[in-house]
């Protein structure tokens, strides 16, 4: 078993708004190398969590820490050189995608906020590493759904952070382009990167992620490999039965129920 | 990657070019705005006095009478660096509004500077010469006053980080007591009305030299505290969320835009009255020239405002017979207006 080295971590982290507590008491920490996935139901809290770790939320209780040290005393500068965030839903400017990936070299600006060579090889490097290279020149507002997640993408990878925090960052993207995602991710986290991704496709998290954690009612419920999850976990997780298979690969894999057949899932565990 | 610097290099010069040109204009304007109004003089008669006023010694009787002196140097000299120094900071000031709260119509009153810039004027002129202040440093204190108020009122708390719309509405509840304020005093004195109404129409007339500190000392503050923010700026675009994913303190760089908005305004507002129009449309129309980005646009827009004002000055003073003048106010908005209209109207689809 190697040493885990954790770059972001937190503990008994209490958060939420205006006097609504959404997450409570969650441990979580995120170890250099290691693709981590954050599942759970609609509303447990996996976004919020995920504005906490990036320092955009201030939890109640608990402090984010950055390699031991207090997020919160890191300038906003500072942080973005180290966290990378992708959100969910991030709104379309009306730039083209490859001023939105340049503006992911804003951290590393001098005071004086000029752009240099550096920078604009940075982001032409960042296009081509995310197979977003053809988009450049596109407005961002003509862009699918996938093809603006993966000049997101980009835009994390021309910060140069070495946290990665990606809300739901293939939702809109063909099976292609999520292996392409799942591909530069591990050689990320290959690079010594921690990477935290919530994804609603538990098949996916699976395959790809080195570790699961699942967030229930803003609690943890489980932090697994993927190996260990199992059908009884997920059917009190999501409330709602599935079935388990098996990836020739040997990794578990889930089905929900057809409609018409049920199956008696729950008596399957023991 | 070839084709894509190919690309940036060409696209760098496209971006170049409306400020060099617009330099330029700035530059030739100046003596050519002096050439204009109710007096007619020649050419070499302006130069001669221009080259005076500035301190270039000429040659001995070029100036034929002291009226050119006082006409062009004093007059029309004053006018035109007033003009160009107003007509920038309006829209410069424009510009760092709409990109701070992310919103087109922001113009640089939104935040009650003209109506505060309106109360201190009014109070001045319907003191009469009682007060040891004049109209325009009034204006200037009721501005400043104004901008302050609704500062305070709008910044942001902890539970609220990101308070956009409550700056905004701040603003307008500001806007709204003084604007009553205004009201009050043509209520109480009606021989100040008249006064208060020309000075709200926004006008050069009888300005000088003198009120010069009074348009520039705020400006330059202004521009110092907008300078330090302009690439923030760019990134407040994507939504304050994402500039703060990407290190941005947005209410850092929103406070600072504001306050260095406001101040540019007030200084506009205290010697030109209430000028309409110019840091409403002025960043629209350089963002279609020069793009998204705030270090070029907020450069051109403070050349093109300048540039505006000034000849719509020169309209205003020349327009009318018999050296009776228009305000300048009533001139933007008169040309203003259907310009936007016609912009709205052809541009919509062809944006890139």
């Amino acid at each position: 078993m190697k040493c885990r080295h954790f770059l972001l971590s937190v503990q008994a982290l209490h958060a939420g708004y205006g006097g609504r507590t959404i997450l409570k008491d969650v441990d979580i920490a995120l170890a250099s190398g290691e693709i981590t996935a954050l599942i759970g139901p609609n509303g447990s809290g996996k976004s919020t969590l995920l504005r906490c770790l990036c320092g955009e939320m201030l939890p109640l209780h608990g402090e984010i820490l950055l390699e031991g040290l207090p997020l919160s005393r890191l300038s906003a500068k500072a942080r973005a050189r180290r966290i990378a965030v992708v959100p969910q839903r991030p709104e379309a400017p009306d730039i083209r995608a490859s001023d939105m990936v340049l503006m992911g070299r804003y951290p590393h600006l001098p005071w004086h906020g000029f752009i240099s060579s550096q920078d604009r090889r940075k982001t032409i490097a960042a296009l081509r590493a995310a197979g977003a290279s053809p988009l450049a020149e596109r407005p961002v507002r003509t862009l699918s759904g996938g093809e603006f997640q993966r000049i997101m993408l980009a835009r994390a990878l021309a910060q140069e952070a070495d946290v990665f925090l990606l809300d739901e960052p293939a939702s809109a993207m063909d099976p292609a382009r999520q292996t392409e995602l799942f591909t530069l991710l591990a050689a990320r986290a290959a690079e010594g990167a921690a990477i935290l991704a919530v994804l609603h496709d538990i098949n996916t998290a699976l395959l790809y992620c080195d570790r699961i954690v699942a967030l229930r009612s803003g609690q943890i419920f489980f932090s697994l490999t993927p190996s260990e999850v199992d059908a009884s976990l997920l059917q009190v997780l999501f409330d709602t039965p599935f079935a388990e298979l098996r990836h020739p690969c040997g990794l578990p894999q889930f089905s929900l129920t057809p409609l018409s057949s049920p199956l008696p899932i729950a008596e399957a565990d023991a | 990657m070839n084709t894509s610097q190919l690309y940036t290099v060409r696209r760098s010069f496209l971006r170049c070019a409306p400020s060099v040109l617009l330099c330029l204009c700035w530059v030739l304007s100046v003596p050519l705005a002096c050439m204009f109004g109710p007096v007619d003089y020649s050419a070499s008669q302006v130069l001669a006095a221009l080259a005076e006023t500035v301190g270039i010694p000429g040659e001995q009787g070029a100036l034929s009478d002291d009226s050119l002196l006082l006409v062009v140097g004093e007059i029309r000299f004053s006018r035109t660096v007033l003009a160009l120094f107003a007509g920038g900071g309006l829209a410069l000031a424009g510009v760092a509004m709409q990109g701070a709260l992310r919103n087109p119509l922001a113009d640089p009153f939104l935040m009650g500077v003209s109506s505060g810039a309106a109360l201190g004027a009014g109070v001045v002129l319907t003191l009469g010469s009682a007060g040891q202040l004049n109209t325009a440093q009034g204006a200037m204190l009721g501005a400043l006053g104004a901008l302050g108020l609704a500062l305070l009122l709008g910044r942001a708390d902890n539970a609220v980080p990101t308070g956009r719309e409550r700056l905004v509405l701040a603003g307008v509840a500001v806007s709204t007591m003084f604007g009553a304020g205004v009201s009050l005093l043509k209520a109480l004195d009606e021989e100040s009305v008249s006064g208060i109404v020309f000075w709200i129409l926004g006008s050069f007339q009888g300005r000088g030299w003198r009120d010069l500190p009074l348009v520039l000392i705020p400006s330059l503050l202004g521009i110092a505290l907008l300078l330090p923010c302009w690439r923030a700026l760019d990134l407040m675009g994507l939504g304050e969320e994402d500039a703060a994913h990407l290190g941005v303190r947005v209410a850092r760089t929103r406070l600072l835009a504001l306050g260095g908005a406001g101040l540019l305004t007030a200084g506009c507002v205290s010697v030109s009255g209430i000028i309409g129009f110019v840091g409403l449309v002025a960043p629209h129309i350089l963002r279609r020239l020069t793009g998204q980005w705030h270090g070029p646009l907020m450069f051109t827009a403070w050349l093109a405002g300048g540039l505006f004002l000034l000849w719509a000055d020169v309209a205003a003073r020349c327009i009318l017979p018999g050296g009776m003048e228009l305000p300048v106010g009533v001139i933007t908005s008169l040309i203003g207006g259907p310009f936007f209209a016609f912009l709205l109207s052809s541009g919509r689809g062809e944006r890139r």
